[in-house]
């Protein structure tokens, strides 16, 4: 057996703590990007 | 916008001095909003790369934590953000003492524009923390001093919202916003020293002006990045916000 430390790592285990926290950090990101425009396309229209 | 149609007070002179002339003519909304148009996709443009360069630092050619693993690499984003939460809140404050001090609308409004980031960051924070709690101290909250600190700060950026949302006339509103985040600030050091002043689960800071890092390099390196990259955005997002608060008040016209 390799003595290589990604072996001791369960990969399973961790990747859905991963992905969950920068998906959901990156898609509010997104949504406050897309209210945002949608803000800006209002703020245009003002007269 | 050409000097001579300012007020006296914006174009310097008559015995007020330099530094004084350039804090009051970028608190003019037509000096700033042209700034703004052009700063805005910089920022954005900085916060792309910067976050890229820093998920692939953070992913890639940071090492996997010996006694945590792969979990650990929730940090590239935890800290960051955890940071930001706290830094636009001191940003937010700074306006609003401003727009109460020299009575700068456009502070009241750059305080206003900062909030949803702050609070965004602040959510982010606590959500990425929790994620990393569950695999690493078998919890997804605790109620220690930083975590509980952290909460508060949230409900503080969302007290702000609401409050502001409150009041209809725009003034109101911005003042008594501006004296809700002023009692807010105590709250900032309260987060930053509870893991000095408490006992908490929450581990102490890895990161400190006073002390070399205890973490490898190549991790504080993506750290940095990802925190530029939050920077960045959060000033491109204020920015464009801001302009859009400018024109829904009626102070400048699409």
């Amino acid at each position: 057996m390799r003595n290589d430390r990604r072996d001791t790592v369960n990969w399973s285990h961790h990747t859905p703590y991963i992905a969950g926290a920068f998906g959901v950090a990156f898609l509010l990101l997104g949504a406050e990007l897309a209210l945002l425009a949608a803000r800006v396309r209002r703020a245009r229209q003002r007269r | 916008m050409p000097a001579k149609t300012l007020g006296p007070h914006l174009r310097g002179g008559d015995g007020i001095s330099p530094l004084r002339w350039n804090w009051l003519a970028y608190a003019s909304p037509v000096r700033f909003d042209p700034l703004a148009r052009h700063a805005a996709p910089w920022c954005f443009a900085a916060a792309a790369l910067l976050a890229l360069a820093g998920l692939w630092v953070g992913f890639f050619v940071a090492p996997t934590d010996a006694q945590q693993g792969e979990v650990y690499r929730i940090i590239f984003l935890h800290v960051p953000a955890a940071w930001m939460s706290m830094f636009l809140y001191l940003v937010m404050a700074g306006y609003c003492a401003l727009a109460l001090v020299l009575r700068t609308r456009l502070s009241a409004m750059m305080a206003s524009a900062l909030a949803p980031t702050g609070a965004l960051f602040t959510f982010i924070a606590l959500w990425t923390g929790a994620l990393w709690g569950r695999p690493t101290w078998g919890t997804w909250w605790v109620w220690d001093a930083r975590l509980t600190s952290e909460l508060i700060l949230l409900f503080l950026y969302l007290g702000f919202l609401a409050l502001e949302n409150a009041i209809d006339e725009p003034r109101r509103a911005e003042r008594a916003c501006a004296v809700l985040a002023l009692a807010g600030v105590v709250n900032i050091p309260v987060i930053y020293f509870s893991v000095q002043w408490w006992n908490t689960l929450h581990q102490g800071a890895s990161v400190s002006l006073t002390a070399a890092p205890s973490m490898a390099a190549t991790m504080l390196a993506g750290m940095l990045l990802m925190t530029l990259a939050c920077w960045a955005y959060a000033a491109g997002v204020a920015l464009v916000r801001v302009r859009c608060i400018l024109r829904e008040r009626g102070v400048l016209h699409p």
